[in-house]
């Protein structure tokens, strides 16, 4: 074969022709972990549809505080807080948002509108919108703004999200928390419509006064476990550093000291196709050791800002194919020790 | 009828979900393999994905979003797994792809040429060529199921078209010197 000669016609029948059938036995073994799995535990979309009026009292208590936490603490330096207040701006748009935090805002307005037209001024042709939701892969995302203006219309009473706290700014990222009411239609099940709270961070990638990409995600469900024994905690600085020397180290051992016995990690590269979540310390370990040097060199660029049991803070990862800015975002044990929970990475 | 089925599935109907997955585990599986080149892993990798699949089909509003989500959740599953559970993967000269019946191919020649071509090339190449080749899936498509722009999932395929031409013409040049030798 010259390096002229087209593969289409090669490699498409040679693949239909060495592609094994799945073994006899793989079927049976999927469906049984589907039964342990469905009996084992309830899963977050499972969960909106059978949630026990208790669990909304507990989750609507958990909001409130969580919201009531939020920028509690506030450290200004590097990643810039803007509209320290968490008041959602006036959403009269006529004239356009000409800050970071307006245009947030008026994201949110129009969200919480059901606004696909407003959503149209705000959005690139191309942007892309994700909503990351729990442990699990991108669970949904709306490319192209026709797929996003759709995907604001067809909400519908009472979903809203509201801003929680400051919006941070990290080059052309922004990011900020947020707690939102979402309702599902679940047709044909036994609750026809069901309703969640959430709450956890945004992140946007901006196109000057125009958003490229909105992802969400939540940080609620994840299981905190027991203390590490890293008591060194209570200050978030003091984690981020001890968090961002591990890493940069690939330092396993130091590893063991961050991470409660079922701590768990989430790494998202912005828009590429990357993602992997570890869901133990000993995979978060592994990890580290196979990183080797690769994916580089993290710098915090920002201060470290905490809000409740989260925190967050701007930073720049530096690899073989250049830098990119990115916000991190963790989730500290009630106790404080670590739980690395996502690793919010825009770039 | 997959639409039905689909969405039947997404409200919990487990019968509804066995039907869907006996309908598409040979093709993934087979997908799963040619990216992955090792049995254990494809089942492992095609047992991750429809196990997602179960758990999160409740999120997906759009059943016929349903393929490109579910190419999307298998190729992630096949890059994660390769990453972690066989790190050397860059530097091991993976085996040749065998027929799986083990029954000798017409044109051993050239199925071994493939077959070497093929496992000289990262994962991340495998699965685009699989994803493009074997699913038959259009660049917009591979772009949505790699979670990458469309341009950039245009110049991947042309990268991953390239170093296939290029590992198969090293075992050209290779299986030459040998014969000369």
């Amino acid at each position: 074969m010259t390096r002229d000669e087209s593969l289409d016609p090669i490699l498409q029948p040679w693949m239909e022709r060495n592609a094994p059938a799945a073994p006899n036995d793989l079927l049976p073994r999927v469906m049984r972990e589907v039964e342990t799995v469905s009996q084992r535990t309830t899963t977050w979309p499972r969960l909106l549809f059978s949630a026990h009026p208790t669990a909304w009292v507990l989750a609507t208590a958990a909001a409130a505080i969580l919201a009531v936490s939020l920028g509690v603490f506030l450290v200004s330096s590097g990643a810039r807080p803007i509209g320290g207040d968490a008041t959602p701006a006036p959403s009269g748009q006529a004239a356009g948002p000409t800050t970071t935090a307006e245009l947030i805002d008026a994201n949110l307005a129009a969200f919480n509108a059901h606004d696909s037209v407003a959503t149209a001024r705000l959005f690139t042709e191309d942007a892309t919108y994700r909503a990351a939701i729990g442990w699990s892969y991108w669970n949904y995302s709306a490319d192209g703004l026709d797929a996003i203006k759709q995907e604001f219309a067809t909400h519908a009473a009472p979903d809203v999200a509201t801003r929680d706290g400051s919006v941070l700014e990290n080059g052309s990222f922004a990011a900020a928390p947020l707690s939102w009411t979402v309702s599902w239609t679940g047709e044909g099940t036994s609750s026809p419509v069901s309703t969640m709270l959430g709450s956890g961070f945004a992140v946007w990638h901006l196109d000057g006064m125009k958003v490229q990409s909105w992802s969400v995600f939540t940080v609620d469900g994840i299981p905190t476990g027991e203390p590490a024994a890293w008591e060194a905690a209570n200050d978030p600085d003091n984690i981020v550093s001890k968090l961002i020397a591990m890493w940069n180290t690939r330092d396993a051992s130091a590893a063991s000291a961050l991470f409660a016995v079922n701590g768990q990690a989430r790494f998202a590269l912005g828009s590429s196709d990357w993602t992997a979540e570890y869901q133990s310390p000993q995979a978060i370990r592994s990890a580290l050791t196979d990183f080797g040097t690769a994916p580089g060199t993290f710098t915090r660029t920002g201060a470290v800002i905490k809000y409740g049991r989260l925190v967050t803070f701007a930073a720049t990862l530096s690899s073989d194919d250049g830098a990119a800015k990115v916000f991190v975002i963790l989730k500290l044990s009630p106790d404080n020790t670590l739980v690395l929970d996502q690793w919010v990475i825009g770039g | 009828m997959q639409r039905a089925v689909i969405e039947q599935a997404s409200r919990g109907d487990r019968r509804a979900f066995e039907v869907l997955t006996s309908q598409i585990i040979d093709r993934l599986f087979g997908a799963a393999y040619l990216i992955l080149h090792d049995r254990t892993l494809a089942e492992d990798a095609v047992q991750e994905t429809l196990i997602r699949t179960w758990r999160d089909l409740p999120q997906l509003r759009d059943p016929d979003r349903f393929d490109a989500w579910l190419h999307r959740v298998l190729a992630h599953a096949c890059l994660d797994l390769a990453r972690h559970e066989r790190p050397e993967r860059q530097t091991a000269e993976l085996p040749a792809f065998l027929a799986d019946d083990g029954t000798p191919e017409e044109d051993v020649a050239a199925r071994d040429a493939i077959g070497r071509g093929l496992s000289r090339l990262t994962d991340r190449e495998r699965t685009i060529l699989v994803l493009r080749f074997f699913l038959q899936l259009s660049v917009p498509e591979i772009s949505e199921a790699m979670r990458i722009p469309v341009g950039t999932a245009k110049s991947r395929l042309h990268h991953a078209q390239n170093a296939m031409r290029a590992a198969i013409d090293a075992d050209s040049r290779v299986t030459l010197r040998g014969e000369l030798a």
